[in-house]
C-alpha cells in the first residue's frame, strides 16, 4: 500500500512541478466494516472501501482543485488536467502561510491488525454481546454493532513534503430500547479505541452492554430534575461535548474570519475561569489520530485557553496568513473528493487538582450529567448559545449521588457557563465515535473530545 | 474496457459459484464553483463509486468501494460473497428483478450541462444575481454529469442524465435567506430561478421584523413550504418501508385523510425534473402513482422489495446509491392546485422560511416549526415577521383547515402551489 500511494503521488508531481508555483497531492485509502446485530440476530454487515486522489496547484496566487476516484496513470493524468481547468477558471488571490515541509511515516498503535481476525470471529463476538446485552423481557430491542476502520493518508508537495499517516481503530456501540405499562426509553452508547482487535480482550465488554441495557430499564422510572437553579457536574463526555460544540466551532478561523463566531475580537480576553486550561491536539491517548494535518502541517498541542484567557484559533494556512500567524495544523477532509476545511482534532479540558471524590462531597445539591446515550445539539456560533440532550443523570444532595434522572436538555451561553466553572477534578478521559463524525459542510470527521469532571454553575435545565 | 471489465467481473462470480449478482456502477464528473464574499473555490471531481450484491438463495452480501479496476471489482465480489454466506436469510427477499426496464422520459440529459466549463459556471452565478437582483455572499454551483449503469448476469441497463443545482445564501436585510435550485436541464434551471424571485423580491426589504403573537392565526405557506412540511408530515410515511415497520401512522389505502380539495401525485417522469430518471434503484422504471386523490388515500410508494412484501406492483420508487441498498423515496411530488388567489387573502401571516422542523413527530401528526421569514398581510401593509412557532395537529388540518391556491410552483423535485391552513396555533410572544 505504501509503495503505490507514494507512487502515484510522485507521478503527480514529477509531471506537474515546472508549471506550478505550489502544489500538493493527498491520496486517502479508507477501509471501513460494521457488523450489526439486532435480538440475538446478525442483521447486516457493511463494507466498504474508498481510494480517492486530490490535487492542489498554485500558480500567481490563484488555486486549482481536482480529485478522482481512479488510481492508474489514466485517470491520474485526467486529474492533472482537471486541476489545470480550475486554475484557470480562478480569480481569487490566495495567500497560503509558512510552512516546514515534514518528511515523516506514523501509524496509531495497534497489536492485532483488522484484517487478520477473521469475519466469522467478529459476527460471534458480535451476537454474543448482543445476546447478552437482553437482561430482561422489559428489553424490547438491542442492537450492537462492532466496528473497524483503517485510514491512510498521504501527502506529498513539490516543495518536498512527504507524510505517511495510518490510523486503525474499532469500536463497539449498544443500542437498548425498553418498554413497561406503555412508557418507552431508548440508550445509545457507543465506546470506540485507538487499535486493532486487541480491544475486544482489553475490557469487559459484556458488562458494557449489560450496562446500558441495566440504566435504559432504570430510565422507565427515573424522575425529572428539581425545577430550580442548580449547578451541574459535568463527567468527562459531557464536559468534552459541550466544549465540542459551543467553543470548539466558535474557535475555527475560517468562521471567525467572516464574522460568524462571537469570538471574532475576543483574543486576548477572558472567556473562562481561571482555572480553565483548553487544548487541541492531534495525538493522545484515545483520541483521533492526527499527527498531520491535510496541508502536511504538523499538528501540535494548540493552546486555546490557558488560565481562562483565548489564546488561540484553529488554523489552515489559508486562514493563518489572514491573520498573520502560522497554521495550526487544522486543515482536514473527510477524503480527497474534498477540501480541506478548518476542523477541530481532540478538543479539550485539561484535568484541575480536586478529587472527584471530594468534589462530589464539596456538593450540596446538583445534578450528576453523565455522557452515557447524550446526545449532540445544535450551537449557534455567533451568539455562543448551546443546547444539547444529556446522557443519564443523577441528583447529588449533601455531598452523595442519589436517584437517577430522566436525560435533560441543558443549554446556557459558552463564555457565561465556562465562566461559571469553580471546580476541576484531576481525572481525565478523551472520546470518539468511529461510527460518526462532526459534520461541517457536508463532511464528517472524526473528532476527539472530553476533559476531567467539571463543576459549572450557569447553565440552564431545560432549554431557553 | 468498462465493459470488458465487468463481463471479466461477472464471469469471475459465476466461477465462483454466485447464484446471482448485481453490480451497479456510477460516474459522475462534477465541476463546482463555491464562493464566500470574494473567495472563489473551483473545483473538479471525476467519481466512480461501485456496490456490490451477490446473492445466495434469500441471503445476501454487499460490498461498495470507490474507483474501479478489475482487481478491485473481483476483491469486492470475494468480499460480498463472503458476507453472503455468514449471512442470515431474509425470507422476505424477492432476489433480483427478472427484467431491467426503463420509462420513456424526455429532458433528463443536457448536453449544455455536460459540457459547461467553469467559467460558464461563473455566468450562472452572475445570471441567478442578475434574476433575483440580491446580493448572494456565499454559494456554491455545480454541474453534474451522472452514467448510471446496472449489471446482472443476465441483463443490464443504463442511462445518462445531468443535473444543474445550486445552493444561494441570499441577503435579505439583515439576515441570510438560503436557496436550493435544482433541475436536470440548464433551460428549466433559469426558470425556477425566475419563479422563485418574482415572488421573494419584498424579502429585500426585510428588515426590523416582529415576533409573532400567541394565537390561533391564518398562515399561508408558500411553495417550497408546502412542499417541505408535506414531504415531512405527510409523504414520508407513504414510503411502504415505513408503512411495513410500523414507522408510519397509516396503515391502509382506501381511507379518507384530507379534505377533498386534496390530490397528491408521485411521479419519476416529468421532464427536466430532478426527480426523475429512466429506471430506479432495483433497475425498474419510473411511472407516476396517485398517493391520495380527492383527499383518498390511494396508495404507498414502493420499490421491488416492499411491493413483493406485500404482493402488489412497485410503484418504481427505489432509490439507491453506490453504498447503499434500494430503499423507498419519492421521486417527484406534485400538489394538485386549487382556486384561491393569494392576491385576495388577507389577515394572515405570509410563511417565506421555516427553521426547526426537528421537532415535529409526524407519526403522531404533530407538526412544529419555527417562522424565519414571514409577512403578516393586512389590506393595508405587509409586517415582517421573525419568529413564533407553529405547533397544530397537521392530520387535522388537512382533514378541516387546508385551503389550495392557485400557480403551482417547482423547487427542486417538488410542485406545489400555495396553502392556506387556517386557525393555527401560533407560540409566540
Ligand atoms: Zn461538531
Amino acid at each position: 500500500m505504501k509503495e503505490i500511494v507514494k507512487e502515484i503521488g510522485n507521478y503527480v508531481i514529477k509531471k506537474i512541478e515546472n508549471f506550478v508555483s505550489y502544489a500538493d497531492v493527498r491520496v486517502h485509502m479508507f477501509r471501513f466494516l460494521v457488523i450489526k446485530t439486532e435480538n440475538r440476530k446478525l442483521k447486516e454487515i457493511q463494507a466498504k472501501e474508498k481510494y480517492s486522489v486530490a490535487l492542489r496547484v498554485m500558480q500567481n496566487g490563484k488555486i486549482g482543485f481536482a480529485s478522482i476516484t481512479g488510481f492508474n496513470k489514466k485517470s491520474l493524468d485526467k486529474l492533472i488536467s482537471n486541476a489545470f481547468s480550475s486554475l484557470k477558471a480562478c480569480s481569487t488571490n490566495f495567500e497560503l502561510a509558512e510552512r516546514k515541509p515534514e518528511k515523516a511515516e506514523v501509524c496509531s498503535n495497534f497489536k492485532l491488525h483488522p484484517c487478520k481476525f477473521p469475519l466469522e470471529e467478529k459476527i460471534l463476538i458480535c451476537e454474543e454481546l448482543n445476546k447478552i446485552s437482553i437482561t430482561s423481557a422489559k428489553i424490547k430491542v438491542s442492537e450492537t454493532w462492532l466496528g473497524e476502520m483503517e485510514e491512510i493518508r498521504y501527502f506529498t508537495s513539490t516543495d518536498g513534503a512527504d507524510i505517511i499517516t495510518k490510523f486503525i481503530s474499532t469500536g463497539i456501540k449498544q443500542t437498548s430500547v425498553a418498554k413497561e405499562n406503555g412508557r418507552i426509553q431508548k440508550l445509545s452508547e457507543t465506546k470506540s479505541n485507538v487499535g486493532g482487535y486487541e480491544f475486544v480482550y482489553s475490557e469487559n465488554w459484556s458488562e458494557f452492554v449489560r450496562k446500558i441495557s441495566f440504566l435504559t430499564e432504570k430510565m422507565l422510572h427515573s424522575s425529572f430534575p428539581p425545577k430550580e437553579k442548580i449547578p451541574v457536574i459535568l463527567d468527562p463526555k459531557s464536559i468534552g461535548l459541550l466544549l465540542h460544540e459551543s467553543l470548539g466551532h466558535a474557535c475555527e478561523a475560517d468562521l471567525v474570519f467572516s464574522g460568524s463566531s462571537l469570538l471574532k475580537n475576543m483574543l486576548g480576553e477572558k472567556i473562562a475561569s481561571e482555572s480553565v486550561n483548553i487544548y487541541d491536539s492531534g495525538v493522545e491517548e484515545n483520541g483521533v489520530f492526527v499527527p498531520y494535518d491535510d496541508e502536511g502541517v504538523k499538528k501540535g498541542k494548540t493552546e486555546i485557553v490557558k488560565n481562562g484567557v483565548l489564546k488561540s484559533f484553529l488554523h489552515n494556512r489559508e486562514t493563518a496568513a489572514k491573520f498573520s500567524t502560522t497554521s495550526t495544523g487544522n486543515a482536514r477532509a473527510e477524503n480527497a473528493f474534498m477540501l480541506p476545511l478548518v476542523r477541530q482534532t481532540n478538543f479539550f479540558m485539561s484535568p484541575g487538582d480536586y478529587k472527584l471524590e471530594e468534589l462530589i462531597e464539596d456538593t450540596k445539591k446538583a445534578i450528576y450529567v453523565s455522557g452515557i446515550g447524550a446526545k449532540g445539539g445544535e450551537t449557534n456560533v455567533s451568539t455562543g448559545y448551546f443546547t444539547f440532550t444529556s446522557g443519564v443523570c443523577y441528583l447529588i444532595e449533601n455531598g452523595e449521588i442519589k436517584k437517577q434522572l430522566a436525560q435533560i436538555p441543558i443549554s446556557g451561553f459558552v463564555t457565561e457557563a465556562l465562566s461559571s466553572i469553580d471546580a476541576i477534578a484531576n481525572d481525565f478521559s478523551l472520546h470518539f465515535n468511529i461510527f460518526l463524525g462532526c459534520k461541517k459542510e457536508g463532511q464528517r470527521v472524526k473528532v476527539g473530545f472530553g476533559g476531567p469532571h467539571v463543576r459549572v454553575n450557569k447553565v440552564m435545565i431545560g432549554v431557553l | 474496457m468498462f465493459y470488458e471489465k465487468i463481463e471479466k467481473a461477472l464471469k469471475f462470480a459465476k466461477k465462483l459459484g454466485v447464484e446471482n449478482i448485481e453490480i451497479w456502477v456510477e460516474h459522475d464528473k462534477i465541476n463546482e464553483l463555491s464562493w464566500r464574499e470574494n473567495r472563489e473555490i473551483v473545483n473538479t471531481t471525476d467519481f466512480t463509486g461501485v456496490g456490490i450484491r451477490v446473492i445466495i438463495g434469500k441471503k445476501q452480501g454487499k460490498f461498495s468501494f470507490t474507483g474501479i479496476g478489475e482487481n478491485m471489482l473481483k476483491h469486492g465480489i470475494r468480499i460480498a460473497y463472503k458476507i453472503a454466506k455468514l449471512s442470515k436469510p431474509d425470507h422476505f427477499f424477492p432476489g433480483l428483478p427478472e427484467k431491467y426496464e426503463k420509462s420513456n422520459v424526455k429532458c433528463l440529459y443536457d448536453k449544455k450541462i455536460e459540457e459547461m466549463n467553469l467559467e460558464k459556471i461563473k455566468d450562472i452565478k452572475n445570471s441567478i444575481i442578475d434574476i433575483t437582483k440580491m446580493e448572494i455572499p456565499k454559494g456554491n454551483i455545480k454541474t453534474i454529469c451522472s452514467e448510471i449503469f446496472l449489471f446482472s448476469f443476465n441483463q443490464e441497463i443504463n442511462e445518462k442524465i445531468t443535473t444543474l443545482s445550486a445552493e444561494a445564501r441570499l441577503k435579505c436585510g439583515e439576515k441570510s435567506f438560503r436557496k436550493t435550485f435544482s433541475s436536470r436541464t440548464f433551460e428549466k434551471f433559469l426558470k425556477d430561478v425566475e419563479t422563485f424571485s418574482k415572488r421573494t423580491q419584498l424579502l429585500k426589504n426585510f428588515k426590523n421584523p416582529k415576533p409573532v403573537k400567541s394565537g390561533k392565526w391564518d398562515i399561508v405557506l408558500l411553495p417550497e413550504i408546502a412542499g417541505s412540511v408535506f414531504m415531512k408530515m405527510l409523504v414520508e410515511q407513504l414510503y411502504a418501508d415505513a408503512v411495513q415497520k410500523g414507522k408510519s401512522a397509516f396503515e391502509e389505502t382506501e381511507i379518507a385523510i384530507a379534505k377533498e380539495n386534496l390530490t397528491l401525485i408521485d411521479s419519476g417522469i416529468i421532464p427536466h425534473r430532478v426527480g426523475s430518471r429512466a429506471f430506479d434503484g432495483d433497475g425498474l422504471k419510473t411511472r407516476e402513482t396517485i398517493l391520495i386523490e380527492k383527499g383518498v388515500l390511494k396508495s404507498f410508494l414502493h420499490n421491488y422489495y416492499t411491493a413483493h412484501i406485500e404482493e402488489v406492483e412497485t410503484t418504481g420508487n427505489s432509490y439507491r446509491k453506490y453504498n447503499s441498498l434500494p430503499e423507498v423515496k419519492a421521486n417527484n411530488i406534485i400538489l394538485k392546485e386549487g382556486d384561491i388567489d393569494i392576491e385576495e387573502l388577507n389577515n394572515c401571516i405570509f410563511v417565506y422560511k421555516i427553521i426547526g422542523s426537528k421537532l415535529s413527530n409526524p407519526t403522531q401528526g404533530i407538526m412544529s416549526f419555527n417562522i424565519a421569514f414571514g409577512f403578516i398581510k393586512t389590506d393595508q401593509e405587509l409586517i415582517p415577521v421573525s419568529g413564533g412557532i407553529v405547533y397544530d395537529d397537521f392530520f387535522d388540518i388537512i382533514k378541516n383547515r387546508i385551503e389550495i391556491c392557485k400557480n403551482q410552483e417547482w423547487h427542486e423535485n417538488l410542485c406545489f402551489p400555495p396553502i392556506l391552513m387556517k386557525n393555527v396555533n401560533i407560540i409566540g410572544k
